[in-house]
């Protein structure tokens, strides 16, 4: 029998005594083929808007380049926002604190009603049982196309309805990225080192969201902007920043559970600019891939430079990378002979 | 300070309970001798379902080729097509190997032969000044170095509301990136 070592009995707390009478496994019941865990979900989204509480989170991403984990503690009053402070690690010694910001800005463990809507729009959403985390009764609500095994599960706190555990699950079963709460507590925080004041501010994005009108223009000026792209991913967001040839195009697509962006800009791929890329081959074509979290695929086609973003599973990444251009347009004959008589003539011509 | 020893193939295999495999998870953050233990074992476990799922097989190209090499047998039939046929070069012949001799062709009068090497010229010249023309007047676009750490953040920022990803992740992807 395996001796449980220093780490369980510290990282793990008290739970791992009470998780055995508790826990059952999430995948060793329920009911899959309902909905049933959609009202669960959509308690989720309220409970992050309106608790305060304070926590230490785990999170961990893997991918094929190896694994990236943190430790954050976590402070969040309802309609001020949060603070997150990351501790030091052997990946990032320095840590960090930052906060999110203010009313409206998005909560911690928090997500919009839309976005909700999008993951119900592509899977089941069905509760499949009970299980324990960070000391408490939790709902497990696995989310899955139908008929296949899960893409992604939530662990909800039965009491308050907050979100305590998420993963997503690669096409194998395997854990692509999970975050957990390791501690968590509720009501009004008496920790005086999580400074609001004093932390940065989490990124925003860049520019503001397109309307119909500029996303149709956008179209018209040669610029790729695909209502959906394969495998159920929507546009749910598209902005533009810089002008002219300095132009940066931004949307970004899910289905609710893979997220991905893809960004275009105007000219053609300076591959000596790429550190840590390797140039593979996907379906026909040839692109330049990190191994790392999330997955970055970059190439040229059409006179754009198209880079990927990507938090999906490979088969979706192949088939959105075969449905976007390669390789530079041809232009037509007649007018490229013209152009370079014209070129070559100004090379003789010393006037 | 422990590790997690042979807890770490459990925590592959996803042996362990729920708080079990996320005291380890915490473990990970802080432990990097046994990440390199975990991620290791993660890719030798990938590395044997996919051999398990795929096995292994020779690619189209490699029978393609394979396929294509002329055995003695063929190469002998080839040859007595050649010589019933008076043709002069089989369509075939090993990689490396002399062409087949001319046979029944008869040869060129020398003055037909000038002719139509200053067409053949002329033609060429023609051709390489229309490629120079082509060549000029292709406008290559400029080169772009895309500013992909940046785009990570911008991809964290624009999905932090939908449900599975959250702040905290994202927090950790941008310090990460």
């Amino acid at each position: 029998m395996r001796r449980a070592p220093l780490w369980l009995l510290v990282g793990g707390c008290s739970v791992a005594f009470l998780a055995p009478a508790l826990a059952a496994h999430p995948s060793g019941s329920g009911r899959i083929g309902d909905d049933s865990g959609a009202a669960l979900l959509q308690r989720a989204a309220d409970a992050a808007e309106d608790l305060d509480y304070q926590g230490t989170q785990f999170v961990a991403f893997w991918a094929e380049a190896g694994s990236t984990s943190a430790i954050v503690e976590v402070s969040h009053v309802a309609g001020e926002g949060s603070v997150m402070r990351l501790e030091p690690t052997p990946q990032n010694p320095a840590g960090a604190v930052l906060r999110s910001g203010g009313p409206g800005a998005p909560d911690v463990v928090g997500f919009d009603p839309a976005a909700l809507a999008l993951l119900k729009r592509n899977y089941e959403t069905a509760r499949t049982g009970g299980d324990n985390v960070a000391g408490r009764a939790v709902d497990v609500v696995a989310v899955r196309r139908p008929g296949d095994s899960p893409v992604a599960r939530f662990w909800l706190d039965r009491e308050t309805g907050l979100v305590l555990r998420r993963e997503v699950l690669d096409g194998d079963g395997r854990t692509l990225r999970a975050s957990a709460f390791i501690r968590v507590t509720f009501g009004p925080t008496s920790d005086r080192t999580m400074d609001r004041a004093t932390a940065a501010d989490t990124p925003q994005a860049s520019g503001e969201p397109l309307d119909d009108a500029a996303v149709a223009a956008l179209r018209d000026g040669g610029w790729r902007l695909p209502e959906g792209l394969p495998s159920g991913l929507e546009l749910f967001d598209a902005r533009l920043t810089g002008a002219e040839d300095e132009s940066q195009l931004h949307l970004t697509y899910s289905d609710g559970v893979s997220t991905l962006s893809l960004f275009q800009q105007r000219g053609r791929l300076d591959t000596d600019s790429l550190d840590g890329f390797r140039r593979i081959r996907v379906g026909a074509t040839k692109v330049y891939a990190s191994t790392t979290f999330p997955r970055r695929v970059v190439w040229s086609g059409g006179g754009k430079v198209f880079t990927l973003v990507a938090e999906c599973q490979q088969d979706t990444l192949e088939g959105v990378i075969a449905a976007l251009p390669h390789g530079e347009a041809p232009r037509g004959l007649r007018s490229r002979l013209r152009d370079g008589f014209d070129r070559v003539g100004s090379w003789l011509n010393p006037f | 300070m422990s590790h997690l020893d042979d807890w770490a193939a459990a925590l592959v295999d996803s042996e362990l309970t729920s708080d079990e495999r996320d005291g380890a998870l915490a473990h990970l953050a802080g432990c990097l001798d046994c990440r390199v233990v975990v991620d290791d074992q993660r890719r030798a476990k990938a590395a044997l379902a996919s051999a398990a799922a795929a096995p292994a097989q020779p690619s189209a190209d490699l029978t393609a080729r394979l396929l294509a090499i002329p055995t003695g047998e063929h190469e002998s039939d080839s040859r007595d097509v050649v010589r019933r046929a008076g043709a002069a070069t089989p369509a075939v012949r090993p990689r490396g190997s002399r062409p087949w001799p001319s046979r029944g062709v008869r040869p060129v009068p020398a003055r037909r032969s000038n002719l139509r090497r200053r067409a053949l010229s002329g033609i060429s010249v023609i051709g390489a000044a229309l490629a120079v023309a082509v060549i000029a007047g292709g406008e290559a676009p400029g080169q772009v170095a895309p500013p992909v750490g940046t785009y990570v953040v911008e991809h964290t920022a624009t999905t932090t509301r939908l449900p599975l990803q959250d702040q905290v992740a994202n927090v950790v992807l941008i310090s990460h990136r």
